[in-house]
C-alpha cells in the first residue's frame, strides 16, 4: 500500500485520475498544471515540504512528478498551487475535511487565478475525491 | 481607480478568495466603473464553513475583511457549495436568472431559506455585487 505523500502514492493517484470518467467529463476543457504542497511536520515524519506536480489537460493527467522544492521551474511556473500542512491533507484524504470549506477557512491555501478555480469547482471536487480512493498508508502511521 | 484591498493579507481564506474574484473582475473596465460607484457594506456568511467575510465599498475601493462588518447594509448567508457555484449562475438584471436551471435552483434555496438575504432594500448594492462576482 503506497505511503502518503510518496512518489508511489502520486503514481496511484495519477492512475485514479486517468481512470475516472467523472473527472474526464468535469475537466474536459481544463488546461493547466498544478502543484500540491504538503507542508512539513517533522513530528509526523514529514521533514521537508513535499511538492507534487500534476500536468492536467482536458480531463487527463499527462504527467506528474515529485519536485525538488519551490525553486523547481515546474513549481515556479505552475498555474495553481494548493498548500496545506501534511496533517490537513491527511484529513482531506481521510474525508474528515471538506477541501472547499478548508479553503474558505484558510486551512488550505490556493494560489492562482480564482475565476478559473471557481469555474472548475466540480473538477476540483472530483480530483480531491479521487485522493480518497487511493489505498493509502500515512507516513505517521507506518 | 477601482481597487480591492485585503484587510488581513495573512488570513488566506474566503476573504482572499473573494478578493481574488473581485480583483479579476475589475480588470474589465465596465466592472471597474461599477465598483467605483459602489457604496455600502456587505457581510457574507457561510454557516457550514463557520466563516464570515465583510466587504466595505467606498470611494472606488473594496476592502475585504475576514469577519462580519457589524451593521452591514446587506447580509447574505448561504452554504459553501452554493457560494462557490454562485459566480457561474447566469444573471438577469443583476439577480440569478430564473430562466436557467441554476438560477431556479438558487431561487428555490432562497425560498426554502437555505440562502438568506437581508437588506433587500439595498437592491442596487446587491445586484452590483452579483454582477462583479459573475463569471458568465
Amino acid at each position: 500500500m503506497p505511503v502518503f505523500p510518496s512518489e508511489e502514492w502520486l503514481d496511484e493517484f495519477v492512475e485514479k485520475i486517468n481512470g475516472s470518467a467523472e473527472y474526464a467529463a468535469a475537466a474536459a476543457t481544463w488546461e493547466g498544471d498544478l502543484v500540491f504542497v504538503y507542508e512539513k511536520e517533522p513530528d509526523k515524519g514529514v521533514d521537508e515540504d513535499v511538492y507534487a506536480w500534476l500536468d492536467l489537460w482536458h480531463g487527463k493527467c499527462r504527467d506528474a512528478a515529485r519536485l525538488e522544492g519551490p525553486d523547481d521551474p515546474k513549481a515556479k511556473g505552475a498555474k495553481f498551487t494548493i498548500s496545506a500542512p501534511y496533517s490537513r491533507w491527511k484529513s482531506v484524504v481521510k474525508k474528515e475535511l471538506d477541501p472547499v470549506k478548508g479553503m474558505m477557512q484558510g486551512k488550505i491555501k490556493v494560489k492562482g487565478d480564482l475565476p478559473t478555480i471557481v469555474r472548475y469547482v466540480n473538477a476540483s471536487n472530483v480530483l480531491v475525491d479521487l485522493t480518497t480512493t487511493v489505498d493509502t498508508q500515512f507516513i505517521d502511521e507506518v | 481607480m477601482a481597487s480591492v484591498v485585503l484587510a488581513d493579507p495573512e488570513n488566506g481564506g474566503l476573504d482572499a478568495m473573494l478578493a481574488g474574484l473581485l480583483t479579476a473582475a475589475i480588470e474589465q473596465p465596465a466592472k471597474a466603473a461599477m465598483l467605483d460607484s459602489m457604496n455600502g457594506t456587505v457581510t457574507i456568511a457561510v454557516p457550514d464553513a463557520e466563516v464570515e467575510v465583510g466587504l466595505r465599498f467606498s470611494g472606488g475601493v473594496c476592502r475585504v475583511h475576514p469577519e462580519a462588518i457589524p451593521g452591514s447594509k446587506v447580509r447574505i448567508e448561504m452554504p459553501s457549495d452554493t457560494l462557490l457555484g454562485f459566480s457561474t449562475i447566469p444573471l438577469m438584471l443583476g439577480m440569478p436568472s430564473v430562466l436557467t436551471p441554476a438560477g431556479r435552483a438558487f431561487t428555490k434555496q432562497v425560498l426554502t431559506r437555505s440562502v438568506k438575504i437581508s437588506g433587500l432594500r439595498h437592491v442596487k448594492l446587491i445586484t452590483q455585487l452579483n454582477t462583479l462576482l459573475s463569471l458568465v
